[in-house]
């Protein structure tokens, strides 16, 4: 067993700088995300004024600081759940690989292309003739991949070097998330603007 | 008693009582005894599908009863063939090339957004209302010129509460955002876990809908984006509630987004036409065709014009109950639309390059107070008369701005024949620089010639395509007689050519 996972000197609750790390964490893939789409998307708006452009892009901006601030309290939430006994570190740590391997879950479902995200449903329907229930299959699948995303951080968090480089991570991702909090306050003062005074 | 202190008080305020009985005062006393102006637009509502006109298919009884007390404009032409330029130039008089409003969601150029309607009737009451988001942007863009700027939200029951209601003041960019963000308009969603969340809400949202009103409303309910949702007699409703509490006189402009698609007739119509045996005129396909699914066409026009009918039956109810309040009297009422539709020659709706009658081709009947009997107009006429003939009608100078020139029977004079008309589609193209890929045409009666300009589809030097009709002889536009009348077609395409040169040369530099 993991001595230092045990340690009664650490304590359990995260601190107020893990909590800033892990929600800084959380906004990274959001935003990034959210710009690569607004700017992806720039062409279609370019007919219209700059500042309807800056104004386009301060509310998908502010939509993914709530996004942040959602998924960041969904996440400590279920951290809940994980056992008392796990010191701040480890549960940092697990917290972090697990929303590593969400985000990546979210990055696929969106950016895979559709054919490809149906491919359980074929698979399905190759097997259903050896009469296999219908539903069976995709749920299975789901199922081993949902287990093996939640196992995989929770397992690994276990060691402390694993723990120091999720930690590392983390540490460097922030960095950017808090450019990416800069424009979140950009894009908060432009929609005030567009809607305090703008007619 | 007053003391001294507050009588001094008051005389502070002097000043101010001044200044508004003087830029008051007057101002609304000499309209006082004016007529009302009600403006009703409907959107995308082309007049070569009205029995109205002659259409094969019985879509406007009710609009056939009203009008016998009408003056009705047989030729009434759009300034484009979509929301954005055919409103701008409703609104201001101008045609596309000079308001420059030519793409979707486009204002006005800033420098002439001061000429509009509504400030040409600034002793009158202004209110406007759209239901179309595009046509809406206009209207903020006039803010400054309306008394009553009344919000998309407010004649939409079902909407979007969120995004509509939270940014009231900027819902149209708060609106694209969240169609980026939450919605997946490109496919991909900006946001990478709110959206399956929204998007699943939102298909809960409309299961419900659809199940509470499925009954009535087979194809489901009528809808501007498939989020906000409204009903034919609902907007009824809306509309007389909005005017009868206003003060005269007033100009009062209401933008209703059916019978756009959407297509969603009510169970009394849906099936109206179904097995009617209507064959519309076969058309080649037009090199600038969309796709060829004659299936797809057919049944599109069938449910459209089983909206125009479901329409028809609202307008009626909707006459009749401004008689039944009063709200007609002293009231000219107008009664068009933005643009048409089409169904024909592979191209289909109206969001394209053509500038076929089906889109430029609408319905304007005007009905003055205590009219009894039907006046018919022959002579070609375009939306961008509405101004002046308001103003004339209001006994007001003519907009020095205005391009179009008070409509008959109100104006004697030289008859229309020589007098052409233009309407413009160039979304393509960007508003503040010389006009690029476009489609550009100019009625004079009964010729209508249309030039299409770099389109890389027609496979031509130039992507050009002229095409010349005799709308008396052939209203359906079968026969291209540009080859067989190269002078006249010449002739007109230089008027053509030289209109919107002239229109562009602030624009070059």
């Amino acid at each position: 067993m993991n001595n230092a996972a045990v340690s009664p000197t650490r304590p359990a609750r995260l601190t107020r700088a893990q909590l800033w790390q892990f929600f800084l964490w959380v906004a990274f893939p959001i935003h990034a995300w959210a710009l690569y789409h607004y700017f992806r998307s720039a062409d279609r708006f370019a007919g219209r004024s700059n500042w309807e452009g800056l104004g386009l892009g301060g509310y998908v901006v502010l939509i993914a600081l709530v996004e942040s601030a959602l998924v960041c309290g969904l996440f400590l939430l279920l951290g809940l759940l994980l056992p008392r006994r796990w010191p701040a570190d480890r549960r940092m740590a697990a917290l972090t690989g697990l929303y590593l391997t969400t985000a990546a879950w979210a990055l696929f479902a969106q950016a895979v292309p559709a054919g490809l995200r149906r491919g359980p449903v074929r698979w399905n329907e190759r097997l259903a003739p050896i009469n296999q229930p219908g539903e069976v299959w995709p749920l299975a699948l789901f199922l081993t991949l949902v287990l093996a995303s939640l196992v995989l951080p929770l397992w690994i968090a276990r060691y402390p070097r694993w723990q120091r480089a999720l930690a590392g991570l983390a540490e460097r991702v922030g960095l950017l998330s808090v450019l990416y909090l800069g424009l979140d306050a950009l894009g908060i003062a432009i929609v005030l603007i567009r809607n305090v005074w703008s007619p | 008693m007053l003391t001294r202190r507050e009588f001094l008080k008051l005389t502070g305020l002097l000043p101010l009582v001044y200044a508004g009985a003087h830029w008051l005062g007057p101002r609304r006393a000499a309209a006082a005894n004016s007529p009302n102006i009600l403006i009703l637009l409907f959107d995308t509502f082309t007049a070569q599908n009205l029995s109205l006109h002659g259409y094969a298919r019985r879509t406007t009884p009710n609009l056939e009863r009203l009008a016998e007390r009408a003056i009705v404009y047989h030729q009434h032409y759009a300034g484009g063939n979509f929301t954005t330029p055919a409103t701008a130039s409703l609104l201001t008089g101008m045609y596309p090339w000079t308001h420059r409003a030519i793409r979707l969601f486009d204002r006005v150029n800033p420098a002439l957004a001061r000429r509009n309607m509504f400030a040409a009737f600034d002793d009158y009451h202004r209110v406007a209302y759209a239901q179309n988001p595009v046509a809406n942007t206009l209207l903020v863009q006039f803010m400054r010129d309306l008394d009553e700027y009344l919000p998309l939200h407010k004649g939409v029951p079902w909407r979007d509460v969120l995004f509509t209601r939270l940014f009231s003041r900027d819902h149209i960019i708060a609106t694209a955002a969240r169609n980026l963000s939450l919605r997946g308009e490109f496919e991909r969603s900006a946001s990478l876990f709110l959206s399956p969340l929204y998007n699943r809400v939102w298909r809960a949202k409309e299961k419900r809908l659809r199940r509470d009103n499925g009954d009535e409303f087979p194809l489901g309910l009528p809808t501007l984006d498939e989020e906000n949702h409204m009903t034919l007699d609902g907007n009824v409703d809306f509309l007389l509630e909005q005017v009868a509490g206003l003060p005269h006189p007033y100009l009062a402009y209401f933008h209703f987004f059916p019978p756009h698609g959407p297509y969603r007739p009510t169970a009394a119509h849906v099936q109206r036409f179904d097995g009617d045996g209507f064959e519309p005129p076969r058309k080649p396909l037009h090199p600038l065709k969309m796709e060829s699914n004659a299936g797809r066409f057919e049944v599109e026009r069938r449910w459209y014009d089983a909206y125009l009918s479901n329409l028809d039956e609202q307008i009626g109810r909707l006459f009749q109950l401004l008689e039944q309040r009063g709200l007609l009297q002293n009231t000219i009422l107008l009664l068009t639309a933005d643009h048409g539709e089409m169904f024909e020659r592979g191209i289909i709706k109206h969001f394209h390059k053509s500038l076929h009658q089906p889109v430029v081709h609408i319905p304007l009947l005007v009905f003055l107070p205590g009219q009894s009997e039907r006046l018919d107009i022959l002579s070609p006429t375009s939306a961008v008369d509405v101004l002046p003939t308001l103003l004339h009608l209001a006994g007001k100078p003519p907009a020095p701005w205005a391009e179009g020139c008070t409509l008959r029977p109100f104006r004697s004079g030289p008859a229309d024949a020589e007098r052409p008309f233009y309407a413009l589609e160039a979304k393509e193209s960007h508003p503040a620089r010389p006009l690029g890929m476009s489609s550009a045409m100019l009625v004079r009666w009964p010729y209508k010639l249309t030039h299409y300009y770099g389109y890389r589809e027609l496979e031509v030097a130039d992507g050009r395509l002229t095409e010349l009709f005799n709308l008396e002889q052939d209203p359906e536009e079968l026969d291209n007689l540009a080859p067989q009348m190269p002078d006249l077609a010449n002739e007109l395409l230089a008027n053509l050519l030289g209109r919107m040169e002239q229109a562009d040369a602030p624009y070059r530099s």
